[in-house]
């Protein structure tokens, strides 16, 4: 892929400012589940720190499979996945959960507790770190950590709503709320399964600006599946194509250009 | 011009299929067994209408009820209530956990599903006086032995039907918190609970009305409540009196029904 230099000022400050060790690195991961043909084999990609990766593919091509491999809610079959150093496949189930806390993930729909008021959800993000009846409802809630929840719905917009109850929010709010509740986690990045899918056109660019501000101003690594080509074209720093069972494609977001992109399929 | 020249449907198929022999066979052996039946259950229509004079006196010695023991009847309805109340409220908190444990979702190994579903349906199987009987033996006779038999009776209802709404919870805010590391139990009560708390509360109502309904028995072998005093009073042949408990009874458990019914319409 060629490289062109307009419009790529400023994004490569980043990648010539790339740390040594990425937040997350897959390499050689293969899945197929039971019964089916692979999904993909021989994975590789790398999340570093302060940026947005995109992946891209279409339909069926396993990008949600390939994100729940990343934290092993699915078991990928052959390969590795590292966040930081630490080998995520070697992991027993207690360390996994450990190692769960240092990712956020913002899944595409129907994440939040529907009985609950939006705080205690965003309350919820804290359930890595701590465990226990005080973080279980907002009611409960010590009051620093309601404060650092009430902040983290602030930073999405929504501190109007800290006390409706969860099913009454719109589906753009409600992807909002799940931001605010991996913010909440204070991991190191976030994970995010078409998190723009259903959302209108502006709900949709305010959810990619939240990312991408969080990530440079907070250094998150943001890792997302999306199916706009052009959010994955503007708001991230590196996109990845999956397709054919395989990485098809792997290049800085300024050196696709949005035909490319979009030929991709 | 193969749909022309074809015949019209001359056929038309049969309203029903040709019974088979063995649906012949079987109907005759339902037949056979159910007489057997009517004869083993001693079934006699002369002594049902030899008995009809009998239920016209008893019937008309019922009224008036009687009034002179109306208070300590009350008393007993009263301690028939509280049995109730502790033995579903005890029963529907000890059914939570074991439901965790008994439903395939948040069991935590498929062998502890497999041993309390077991247990579980044991449990359910055994009727309550039964367990009336065998908590008498053990505790003594009392209220205590037919509270014990509630928390059985209910833990046997509850535990099942609790599992069950559990298994339908919806899995994916579940999900997402075990995606950032949040703990079993937490994840139980905080995603999982509340998905299921409709038709948990649904289900703790309905066996809060069937241990009333339940208690009012128990005391017929000595477990407490009001049924000790029914029997008293109908073997003494004070029909007068049995009606005043009748009635309290019908007033008890009429009143807790619409009570859990007006629950039911707050809370879901
Ligand atoms: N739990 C599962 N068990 C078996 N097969 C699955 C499971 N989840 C997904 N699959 C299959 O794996 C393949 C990849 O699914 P996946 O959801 O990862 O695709 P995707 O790239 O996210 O698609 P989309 O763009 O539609 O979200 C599909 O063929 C799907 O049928
Ligand atoms: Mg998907």
């Amino acid at each position: 892929m060629n490289m062109p230099m307009a419009g790529a000022v400023e994004c490569d400050v980043k990648t010539v400012a790339k740390p040594a060790t990425p937040l997350l690195s897959v390499a050689s991961l293969s899945k197929r589940y039971d019964g089916q043909d692979v999904i993909f084999r021989d994975i590789s990609f790398e999340l570093p720190k302060g940026q947005v990766v995109s992946i891209i593919g279409p339909n069926g091509a396993g990008k949600s499979t390939l994100l729940r491999c990343c934290v092993r809610l699915v078991e990928p079959d052959t390969g590795s996945v590292k966040i930081g150093q630490c080998e995520l496949t070697a992991l027993s189930h207690r360390q996994l959960v450990k190692a769960r806390t240092r990712v956020g993930f913002v899944f595409q729909k129907h994440q939040l507790v529907g009985r609950m008021s939006v705080l205690s959800n965003v309350l919820h993000g804290a359930l890595g770190r701590h465990r226990g009846p005080r973080l279980w409802a907002q009611a409960l809630a010590p009051r620093d950590q309601r404060e650092a929840a009430y902040h983290c719905l602030a930073q999405v917009g929504l501190q109007d709503f800290a006390l409706r109850r969860a099913d009454q929010l719109s589906g753009g709010q409600s992807q909002r709320v799940a931001v605010a509740r991996a913010l909440m986690q204070k991991s190191e990045m976030i994970f995010a399964d078409e998190p723009t899918a259903s959302l209108d056109p502006r709900s949709g660019n305010e959810i990619m600006e939240l990312l991408q501000r969080l990530s440079h101003e907070q250094s998150l690594g943001v890792l997302m599946v999306s199916h706009d080509m052009s959010h994955a074209q503007s708001f991230s720093d590196r996109i990845v194509g999956l397709r054919d069972k395989g990485v098809k494609l792997n290049a800085p977001s300024h050196a696709c250009s949005l035909s490319e992109l979009r030929n991709f399929f | 011009m193969a749909i022309e020249s074809g015949a019209p449907a001359t056929v038309i198929p049969s309203r029903f299929d040709n019974p088979s022999w063995l649906s012949g066979v079987l109907f005759v052996l339902f037949i056979g067994f159910f007489s057997w039946a009517l004869y083993g259950s001693e079934f006699s229509l002369s002594n049902l209408v030899e008995g009809i004079p009998n239920m016209g006196v008893i019937m008309s010695e019922m009224v008036p009820p009687d009034t002179e023991r109306a208070w300590p009847i009350a008393k007993s309805v009263f301690v028939t209530l509280q049995m109730a109340l502790v033995g579903a409220v005890i029963g529907i908190v000890l059914s939570l956990p074991l439901a965790f444990l008994a439903a395939r979702n948040t069991s935590p190994h498929p062998l502890v599903y497999k041993v309390v579903r077991a247990w579980v349906s044991l449990v359910r199987t055994i009727p309550d006086l039964a367990w009336a009987l065998f908590f008498v033996a053990s505790v003594g006779l009392g209220p205590f032995a037919g509270v014990l038999t509630l928390i059985v009776d209910t833990i046997g209802f509850c535990a099942r039907f609790f599992a069950e709404a559990i298994e339908e919870a919806d899995p994916q805010p579940n999900e997402a918190l075990k995606a950032i590391g949040a703990g079993t139990v937490d994840r139980c009560v905080v995603a999982i609970l509340p998905e299921a708390a409709p038709s948990i509360i649904n289900s703790s109502l309905f066996s809060l009305e069937k241990a009333v309904r339940s208690s009012v028995v128990l005391g017929l072998v000595g477990a407490g409540g009001i049924g000790a005093e029914l029997a008293v009073s109908m073997e003494m042949f004070r029909y007068d009196q049995a009606a005043t408990i009748i009635l309290m009874v019908f007033v008890l458990v009429y009143g807790v029904e619409r009570l859990s019914g007006w629950a039911r319409e707050k809370c879901l």
